[in-house]
């Protein structure tokens, strides 16, 4: 059961962690990146390429973080300011950043090439028994990025200036524009850091899953299911639906079957997506919504 | 093997690979002209590595063959592209090689099931490394006939699962878990393993079917499986698995201090150095079968895999090149034997009464009712040593 | 080119501009002195809100000369012009919701966020105009009365401490009490020399507050005048354009 759990917010530490990649960009700038599992990919390939030339771990770790991060910067100049200047209202991103993933992918692929690299195990070798459950000393870090990155995230945006400045672009750029927000300039800022926690995720998860070119589709989907489930609008939120995910994948991996992570998930953000829109964190309103009605329903049927 | 691949950005990128890859430019054929042979294997992907070493391989023996003179004095031209391990992808190219006017396809060893199937549809002989034989060849289990266009020269999941339950009978006494992949690839080695358990009058203590990620090599969280297998009281698993899967699997139980657990492995997890890359020391100790002709090369193969390597710039040689390079063997010998008929009829008796060809993967023949050449007999269980680098033999 | 003394916060000449390269404001010229009040008058569609957008650099598509305190913006970007130049209220208010009264108003003055002594001195400023909003200053912006709202909308643009005040029809939607009220504060403002540019559809509340008017019409200036030399004709004729 205690295992259930620790391992369940492990895996969802790394959905969050690639969710909110996503709802970062998505709140300053209303743009997924579609490349935002390519970036993890990026961080990963780049630390087994680079330990296996011989650097130390460290190094390759740094640099892995900085390129997912310049990447992340390079995606918007690319791929999604162009469209933007165009037509502001344009979902041409779609398709763009989409490209950029491609271009990514197929790029690793011929470096690479196709097969699995190895990946400094690091941290992972480490085991801490907790009581019935044991952990690895790199689970345990992951855990402590996730909540650093969870708490970080609401004191920054409900505590300081920036962040409230921030939270006004998100609303209405326009009009932050004309308080003094330099909105290019929160936009490079959200795909930095977008491609900061991708990055960051990677190098989390690199030492279980290793380094392969195509491994941006896994986590780049399981990062968008978890976004469904935690609500697009806040990026706090969508690390909560990493670790909703991550908990009840793995637990109807033990209870219900070892195939049902397959098809559970998508279950769940049906589900999600029905009973309250906009994720199940997006605040109470829509779950009261819908009792209200139903109560409203039931008088009606009474009166 | 089957994989899955998971997302539309891997297609996408997958055709755009393909666009680039070298589909031939129609025409030829016909009786007097080139011969032309197709062949559809997946080169991206996480796994892709064995769709490379299949085309390598045939390529190989196809450049010999045409610098020799060629099959009774034709040319073959060899046309193939990357299905991507896509079936879809996989029927388009098998219809526009043959329209092309291919005599057989070789492969696919990521789409066995619609090639073989399509063989069968379109009768036409499909040839060389069909998935890794087992049931993409014998679709309705080992007792009932095989496709009867389908040939492989593959490895065979029959054959490993087979060879390795018979030494799991033997070394296993707490009971013996299996978890395996759920395509076809997997339950052929299911398949294999009941068939060593149920001559034995043995059972699995444990099975359950996990489903990989093979287009994007992501590993699957085991924790769970790991925790069952441990309250099976199981003391030996196979995890038929990915390379991926299987390396995380053998770091993950060393991180949980499962030293006496006994892990087995497949025929992929030795085909290449993807697993024991991946597994580093932890690797240590995985138990597997390998062509005896592999543990042991003679002199010929020897020489043979010094070539692939000086060709391929380094690249090393492994099972899937060799059996693919056997194949086009095969089939020059086939049609030389029918005096230079290629018409699919005359291909395909000449493919049911081949006896003791001697390829480099061993002595190969097929029959009416078999129709993978590689069967148990032909291998030997190995065991990853760390330290000399070597998958070495136990018996 | 007339020569810019320093009592101009603006000065715009030849300005034309639109939306997809299309113009719907041509070759506007107009000015407003230091410490002066201007009104821009005109009916719906004439093109107000796209002359004040131009100012503010929110407008794309713009052309000519826009002189704000000395410094040509025609263009410069808004998070630029925001840096003391000019200040807005823009039409419908706009006030950043899901933040409070207080953080409107903080975010107003985010220009300003090194100096904490003049940030606070400004908030005082608009408590004291608006002691209504300072109850409320933790609350929801957006759940205040359009009224308070107001206030809200015009103390985010004092914040700014700008050399320009562009206020866009801020009367618009407004009960009369409340309307009352605004064009008080307008007043005090006025008071304070602070230069105002101001859009309305209110003719009395521009008469009251500003010095001089211009009418716009179809994207053109049609007429100009001082508001005390309005008689009961200048303001027939006025009302005439507004239609
Ligand atoms: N965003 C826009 N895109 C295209 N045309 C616009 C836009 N905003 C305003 N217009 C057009 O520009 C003209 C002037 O509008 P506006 O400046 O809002 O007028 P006013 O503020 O005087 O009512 C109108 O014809 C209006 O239809
Ligand atoms: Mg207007």
């Amino acid at each position: 059961m205690l295992q259930v759990l620790l391992s369940g917010l492990t895996v969802g530490t790394i959905y969050g962690l690639v969710a909110m990649a996503f709802a970062i960009v998505f709140y300053v700038t209303k743009v997924i990146n579609f490349a935002t599992g390519q970036l993890l990919m990026v961080s990963i390939l780049l630390v087994s390429g680079l330990v296996k030339l011989g650097l130390p771990d460290w190094l390759g770790i740094v640099t892995g973080l900085v390129a997912a991060t310049v990447l992340g910067v390079a995606t918007y100049f690319i791929a999604v300011r162009p469209v933007l200047r165009f037509d502001r209202f344009s979902f041409a991103w779609l398709v763009s950043t989409l490209g950029v993933a491609i271009v990514i992918q197929a790029t690793f692929a011929l470096i690479y090439g196709p097969a699995s690299q190895p990946f400094p195990r690091g941290l992972h070798a480490i085991p801490v028994r907790l009581g019935p459950a044991t952990l690895t000393v790199q689970e345990i870090v992951t855990l402590a990025v996730g909540l650093l990155a969870i708490v970080g995230w609401h004191l920054v945006r409900r505590y300081t200036l920036l962040g409230k400045l921030g939270k006004a672009i998100s609303t209405d750029p326009e009009i932050a524009s004309t308080v003094g927000a330099n909105v290019t300039a929160f936009a490079v800022g959200a795909f930095a850091i977008g491609g900061f926690l991708a990055g960051l995720a990677g190098i989390l998860v690199g030492p279980i899953t290793y380094g392969n070119p195509y491994l941006g589709d896994t986590y780049g989907i399981f990062g968008f299911i978890a976004l469904m489930i935690g609500g697009i609008q806040r990026p706090a939120a969508a690390m909560g639906g990493g670790l909703v995910l991550g908990v009840l994948s793995i637990a109807a991996n033990t209870y219900i079957g070892a195939q049902a992570s397959d098809w559970f998930p998508f279950v769940l953000v049906l589900l999600v997506l029905l009973l309250t829109p906009n994720g199940v964190f997006a605040s109470g309103d829509q779950l009261r919504r819908l009792f209200r009605t139903r109560r409203a329903y039931q008088q009606g049927v009474n009166a | 093997m089957k994989r899955i691949i998971p997302g539309a950005v891997a297609l996408a990128a997958a055709t755009a690979l393909a666009l680039t890859g070298c589909a031939g430019d129609g025409g030829g054929g016909g009786e007097g002209g080139e011969i032309v042979v197709g062949g559809i294997a997946g080169t991206t992907g996480a796994y892709g590595a064995v769709g490379v070493a299949v085309i390598n391989g045939t390529q190989m023996a196809v450049d010999e063959i045409n610098a020799a003179g060629g099959i009774d004095g034709r040319q073959i031209k060899f046309v193939w592209d990357d299905d991507a391990a896509d079936a879809t992808k996989s029927s388009q190219l098998f219809q526009q090689f043959v329209s092309e006017g291919a005599v057989a396809i070789l492969g696919s060893p990521d789409t066995g099931p619609t090639t073989a199937a399509l063989g069968d549809q379109m009768q036409i002989p499909v040839l060389g490394a069909v998935d890794d034989g087992g049931l993409t060849v014998y679709p309705n289990g080992p007792d009932e006939p095989p496709f009867a266009w389908t040939f492989s020269t593959s490895l065979n999941t029959f054959a490993w699962g087979a060879k390795i339950a018979d030494w799991a009978i033997a070394n296993c006494p707490g009971g013996l878990a299996m978890l395996h992949d759920p395509t076809t690839y997997g339950l052929g080695g299911l398949a294999g393993f009941q068939m060593s358990l149920d001559a034995a009058g043995k059972d699995f203590v444990y099975v359950e079917s996990i489903t990989e990620n093979w287009g994007s090599g992501a590993t699957v969280n085991l924790d769970a499986e790991i925790q069952k297998i441990v309250d099976s009281g199981a003391d030996c698993v196979e995890v038929w698995l990915t390379p991926g899967d299987e390396a995380a699997f053998m770091q993950e139980i060393a991180s949980l201090g499962l030293d006496d657990l006994v892990v087995l492995g497949n025929d992929v997890t030795n085909a290449d150095a993807t697993f024991v890359d991946l597994a580093g020391p932890e690797g240590d100790g995985m138990i597997s079968a390998l062509l005896t002709s592999d543990v042991y090369p003679n002199e010929r193969l020897q020489e043979w895999q010094q070539k692939y390597r000086d060709l391929f710039d380094g690249l090393e040689p492994g099972p899937f090149a060799e059996l693919s390079y056997d194949a086009v063997y095969i089939l020059k010998q086939v049609i030389e034997d029918a005096d230079g008929a290629t018409d699919p009829e005359s291909i395909r008796a000449g493919l049911n009464a081949l006896t003791d060809f001697d390829g480099l993967t061993g002595s190969l023949s097929f029959t009416e009712q078999i129709h993978t050449t590689i069967n148990k007999e032909q291998l030997t269980m190995v065991q990853w040593s760390f330290d000399s680098k070597k998958w070495e033999p136990i018996e | 080119m007339s020569a810019t003394t320093q009592t101009d916060a603006l000065v715009v000449e030849g300005l034309s501009g639109g939306y997809d390269r299309f113009d719907v404001v041509h070759d506007i010229a107009f000015r407003v002195g230091c410490g002066e009040a201007v009104a821009l008058l005109g009916p719906n569609g004439a093109g107000k809100t796209t002359v004040l957008r131009a100012i503010m650099g929110l407008l794309r598509h713009r052309r000519g000369r826009i002189e704000i305190d000395g410094t040509d913006v025609v263009a410069a970007p808004p998070h630029r012009i925001a840096r003391g130049l000019a200040a807005m209220v823009p039409e419908g208010r706009r006030l950043f919701v899901g933040q409070s009264v207080e953080d409107n108003l903080r975010l107003g003055g985010i220009r300003l966020r090194g100096d904490r002594a003049r940030t606070e001195e400004l908030l005082a400023g608009v408590f004291e105009l608006f002691p209504v909003i300072e109850r409320y200053r933790d609350r929801e912006a957006t759940a205040l009365s359009g009224g308070e709202q107001q206030m809200v909308a015009i103390g985010r643009m004092m914040m700014a401490d700008p050399a320009l005040m562009l206020l866009d029809e801020p009367s618009l939607g407004l009960a009369p009490l409340a309307i009352a009220d605004l064009s008080a504060a307008l007043r005090r403002l006025r008071e304070q020399d602070r230069s105002i540019l101001l859009v309305e559809q209110r003719v009395d509340i521009a008469l009251e507050v500003c010095d001089r008017i211009y009418v716009l019409s179809g994207g053109r200036i049609v007429d100009e005048g001082r508001a005390s030399d309005m008689g009961a004709e200048g303001r027939a004729l006025i009302d005439a354009y507004l239609g």
